[in-house]
């Protein structure tokens, strides 16, 4: 009883096994079942519309804040407070909805029914990040692409190629989450660990990160104060830096998909390697690399 | 070994010499298991006892470190898929998921072998676990026995041969159980091998034709719940209702073995008494009592025999 293709003597399920294409049926069956379960979650419901009242509330506040009298402001501007909304509530929203996504099922014993069917761990893995992207889908479209469309139908379509070009942007960085939340539910034995990690996480990549950098900046003698009639910069390292990071790269992406010249209330310079190009590689390979990393980790685990 | 016939294509399972251990803990000590089709075969044993670990091993979920098994005539290393088509499991402490219904359950799982159920064969699956009038509500708001039925339900959904049910009553109210024994008892009629798991010896003696006696990662005795009875315990006793305290001495004086019970005498007698005799004591005695009872022993009677305790809520009690 000893398979030779057996990663681990003892992991459940998958040591028998033999390799075979991925039954997309299966899939398809798997993805339902995460989709319905996530629309019926109340904290991902309430998430989302959050997500789109502040979005209006942004764009609509923003103009008395530039100084215009109160209304709807323009969409190229108002992109940059919808994408500081994006860059905090999208990481929690996919962190939320995927941190117990294995480790819940390993807790209620379900994963050993579902090991039990006919099924393969990657079409578990595979089933799982495509139902919950699919929620994904729908709360960043919901959240950003319906204020999007309240918005231009009280400023006009000017800029909507880039508006299109952010909410592809948009999903990718809240797929990012979703893969890195499915790999510390992969990588945990409960589900408070998990959260824990996953809470651990945002804090660091969207508050703790810039702060560390800012920190080494200004150690290593740099500045964060603008040079009067200078467009404001900074070393190419901390850009670079935060290429690293998902919640750092989306920001970027976002003022390059926008053609900004500035963000945040003062003008930026952003150096010619952090383009779309780099920044949804970034983004991309945070989508990829921890669920396969999670499903690698699946697939030899003993549950 | 559960059966005598060995007859490869009248055993649903076939597992010989299986091993597993955790370092130094042998949770599975060389267990023999032979299982003919269409038995409700019960794995009673207390907890800790390697039960779940074994069906484990039969499922084809955990690896044994040696020994070797056939389910339904085919290897569980190497047939591994073809075994996944015909087996059903409900695992030990499954709970559904909370913000799906009974019916989308099924529906998700039946899409997980690639089917897709239709009207009346959904209807049938309900009608099988009684669960049809509860087949639209949210799994977080059925009751323990009904969680359980779905979890029957889905063990059913691809339509098994042979179904593993490890543990499927613990925590359930009496009423509860008595229903979900029901469904088990339906299982067998539907000409399905059922293996159960447990630690409630009434629940073995009421649904199971084979028990097998597991204590410490061994089989310490298998057969028939009455091939038990009739090997490990050699006493019966025969209760003499509301005969008092008098009548107890006067049994005594005649030779009896025999101890009171409030109100009541219970003679013990031997297997190889003759009956008859004993009756004739009880008639000559001349004693007023409201009835005769003769009480057989039960299988927690061979339990004691055999493990010297008794099982008391999952744990081994002297």
């Amino acid at each position: 009883m000893r398979p030779s293709d057996s990663p681990r003597r003892d992991s459940f399920g998958v040591q028998f096994a033999r390799r075979r294409p991925v039954d997309l049926r299966v899939v398809w069956a798997l993805l339902k079942k995460e989709f319905l379960d996530s629309v019926r979650n109340r904290w991902i419901i309430a998430l989302s519309a959050i997500f789109i009242v502040l979005t209006l509330v942004v764009s609509y506040f923003g103009a008395a804040q530039a100084g215009g009298g109160t209304g709807f402001q323009g969409l190229l501007e108002t992109v940059v407070g919808m994408t500081a909304i994006a860059q905090i509530l999208i990481p929690i929203l996919g962190l939320m909805i995927s941190y117990a996504a294995v480790v819940g099922e390993k807790e209620r014993g379900s994963i050993l029914l579902l090991l039990s069917m006919p099924i393969t761990r990657l079409e578990t893995i595979l089933g799982k990040f495509l139902g919950l992207g699919a929620v994904m889908l729908a709360a960043v479209l919901s959240g950003l692409g319906i204020g999007g469309i309240v918005i231009m139908a009280f400023t006009g379509t000017e800029g909507w190629e880039n508006f299109i070009v952010f909410l592809l942007g948009a999903v990718v960085f809240a797929l990012a989450f979703l893969s890195i939340g499915l790999l510390l539910s992969s990588l945990t034995k409960r589900r408070g660990i998990a959260m824990g990690l996953a809470v651990f996480v945002w804090f660091f990549l969207a508050l703790l990160f810039n702060l560390v950098l800012g920190g080494v900046l200004v150690a290593s003698g740099g500045s964060f104060l603008p040079v009067p009639g200078e467009p404001f910069t900074l070393p190419d390292w901390f850009y670079a830096a935060g290429l690293f990071n998902p919640v750092e790269a989306f920001s970027y992406f976002a003022v390059r998909a926008f053609g900004l010249g500035g963000a945040f209330g003062f003008p930026i310079e952003l150096p010619e390697f952090v383009s779309i190009g780099t920044t949804g590689l970034s983004m991309a390979l945070w989508a990829l690399v921890p669920v396969t990393l999670a499903f690698w980790r699946f697939r030899r685990q003993d549950l | 070994m559960s059966a005598t016939v060995e007859d490869a294509s009248t055993l649903a399972i076939e597992a010989r010499g299986l091993v597993k251990t955790y370092g130094d803990l042998r949770a599975v000590d060389g267990l023999d298991l032979l299982v003919p089709k269409g038995i409700i075969l019960a794995l009673l044993g207390p907890n800790g006892a390697g039960k779940t670990t074994t069906v484990e091993i039969l499922e084809g979920l955990r690896q044994s470190t040696s020994g070797s098994a056939k389910v339904l005539g085919q290897d569980i290393t190497r047939s591994y898929e073809e075994i996944r088509q015909v087996v059903g499991i409900l695992p030990q402490d499954f709970e559904p998921f909370d913000r799906l219904t009974p019916r989308e359950h099924i529906r998700y799982f039946a899409g997980l072998f690639g089917r897709s159920l239709g009207k009346e064969e959904m209807a049938q699956i309900l009608a099988s676990v009684s669960l049809q009038d509860r087949a639209d509500v949210h799994a977080r708001k059925l009751s323990g026995g009904e969680k359980r039925k779905l979890g029957i339900a889905l063990a059913l959904v691809g339509n098994p041969q042979l179904v593993f049910l490890d543990e499927p009553t613990t925590g359930l109210d009496p009423a509860a159980r008595r229903e979900l024994w029901r469904v088990i008892e339906e299982l067998r009629r539907e000409g399905r091998t059922v293996v159960l798991t447990t630690h409630y010896i009434e629940e073995a003696e009421a649904l199971a034709d084979e028990v097998s006696i597991m204590v410490r990662g061994k089989i310490v005795a298998s057969g028939s719940p009455a091939s038990l009875l009739d090997e490990y315990t050699d006493t019966k006793d025969i209760r003499l209702v509301g005969v008092g305290s008098e009548g107890l001495s006067t049994l005594i004086e005649r030779g009896l073995t025999a101890t009171s019970d409030g109100e009541d005498v219970v003679i013990q007698t031997a297997a190889t008494d003759d009956l008859s005799t004993v009756l004739g004591h009880i008639s000559q005695a001349g004693l007023a009592f409201r009835d005769v009872i003769t009480e057989r022993p039960s299988l927690e009677d061979v339990f004691l025999t055999i493990v010297g305790a008794r099982i008391e809520e999952g744990e081994l009690k002297p």
